[in-house]
């Protein structure tokens, strides 16, 4: 019960504090991937924290639980209850909030794979009808489609498709439309819109917090600018950086969403000479973060559990 | 044209055939198997389960003549251009629909901005 307690403490705490510093460290983007680990760490982190409470409950229960059979045991406490056992009614309440967390559980991983399974279905559906209605290119993965919207992006699917409007076909220059294929193959060859698709879902389900909802915006964000550094790396900063320019200018300015600030967070980073300090230190910042977050829940079950076995209230 | 590989590439190869005929006309399994199987190495029935598949999904639609069906696109190739991009641009990161755009649509201020950012990085690289 002790461990329950501690781990539940343990992920409130990171709830309450892990935004807002996870924010703060991964805001300039100096070292994206680990940024994405790190949200990563936070948010398993914290579920592995509520199954293991909630396993620690139910097993609890269950040790204490009286031989015999279920339905008279029940009985039997009610009786007991009835009669002004207190002990009784503190093991009853113990045994609802055990069913309950059960029933969560159960329930809460329902509606994650059924989100999960509604938005991969949406995406191969639509990387399906793109392969149809588009025009294939010479790059197997390339195609284009006939719009007025300039547009590149890319979608999974079997096979995953990147899309490239013919609009955004006459805005881009050879070079910038290979620095924006190369970053569009980043993100497919790093499985991220697998990992937007699994953090969507989770924020989905979890919309209240803010841990969750927040990471997700933050790790898109933050894979762009791993795509970014891929394509930067093979056909140069530059050209992606026009590359981008290229295809906001003739964008009309629509409705706008929280994506839009970090158009310009990527092209100051990409203007950005390399800070070798920064870098460090933003490193330095984030594995600590993620070794915290990491032993966090171990020392927590660690310490409450030998506090019980050393029999110390 | 390039071999096709699986049956999401004869789909678009068969729609590409349909979409290129008249708009308003119809066709049949036999057509399509004919003018397929003068380029590659086909089976009549590939062909029809594939167009009975693309009937399954929406993409075309049959009326029964004989004892064969008469097929025609249920849309356009441009109305489906459109209703995809529809999909791809709606919902801003909000949808179900999980895209990893290069670049979300933002306003002229911001579009300024960027190009302030790309002129200070050519400044600087020209410098060198």
């Amino acid at each position: 019960m002790n461990a329950a307690v501690g781990l539940l403490l343990y992920s409130l705490a990171v709830l309450a504090f892990g935004p807002r510093l996870l924010r703060r460290l991964t805001r300039a983007g100096q070292v994206p991937r680990l940024g994405v680990a790190a949200w990563l760490t936070a948010i398993a982190s914290v579920l592995v924290t509520w199954v293991a409470a909630a396993v620690a409950v139910i097993v609890d229960v269950a040790g204490h639980w009286n031989h015999g059979h279920f339905v008279a045991a029940c009985l039997a406490k009610l009786l007991g209850v009835a009669a002004g056992d207190a002990g009784m009614l503190a093991r009853l309440a113990l045994i609802a909030v055990a069913t309950s967390a059960a029933a969560t559980a159960a329930i809460t991983v329902v509606r994650l794979s059924r989100t999960l399974i509604r938005i991969r279905r949406r995406a191969h559906g639509h990387a399906q009808a793109v392969r149809i209605v588009g025009r294939r290119t010479t790059d197997r993965d390339v195609v284009i489609l006939e719009a007025a919207e300039p547009a590149a992006y890319c979608v999974s699917g079997r096979p995953p498709a990147i899309v490239v409007t013919t609009a955004a076909l006459t805005a881009l220059d050879a070079r910038q439309l290979d620095a924006v294929v190369a970053h569009e193959r980043a993100h497919l060859s790093g499985h991220h819109p697998h990992l937007v698709a699994a953090l969507r879902s989770l924020a989905t389900v979890f919309p209240r917090i803010a841990l969750i909802t927040d990471g997700a915006e933050q790790v898109s964000r933050l894979l762009e600018m791993c795509a970014d550094d891929v394509a930067a790396c093979r056909y140069g900063r530059g050209a992606l950086l026009s590359g981008l320019l290229a295809l906001s200018g003739a964008a009309p300015a629509g409705a706008l969403g929280a994506a839009d600030i970090d158009v310009l967070a990527r092209a100051e980073r990409l203007t950005a000479p390399n800070a070798q300090l920064a870098v460090a230190r933003s490193r330095a910042a984030l594995t600590s973060a993620v070794t915290v977050l990491v032993a966090g829940p171990l020392v927590t079950a660690a310490s409450a559990a030998s506090v019980l076995m050393c029999g110390i209230p | 044209m390039a071999r096709v590989r699986g049956f999401g590439e004869l789909e678009a190869v068969i729609m590409d055939r349909i979409w290129d005929r008249e708009a308003g006309t119809s066709t049949t399994v036999r057509e399509v198997f004919d003018e397929l199987s003068a380029e590659r190495d086909i089976a009549y029935t590939t062909v029809m389960s594939t167009m009975d598949n693309l009937h399954g999904k929406g993409w075309l639609a049959r009326e029964r003549e004989g004892k064969a069906y008469r097929y025609w696109a249920t849309l356009s190739r441009e109305e489906h251009s459109a209703r995809l991009m529809r999909e791809a641009l709606d919902g801003g990161g909000r949808s179900d629909l999980v895209l990893t755009h290069f670049i979300e649509q933002i306003s002229a201020e911001e579009s300024a901005r960027l190009r302030e950012a790309l002129r200070r990085f050519s400044r600087r690289t020209g410098r060198r």
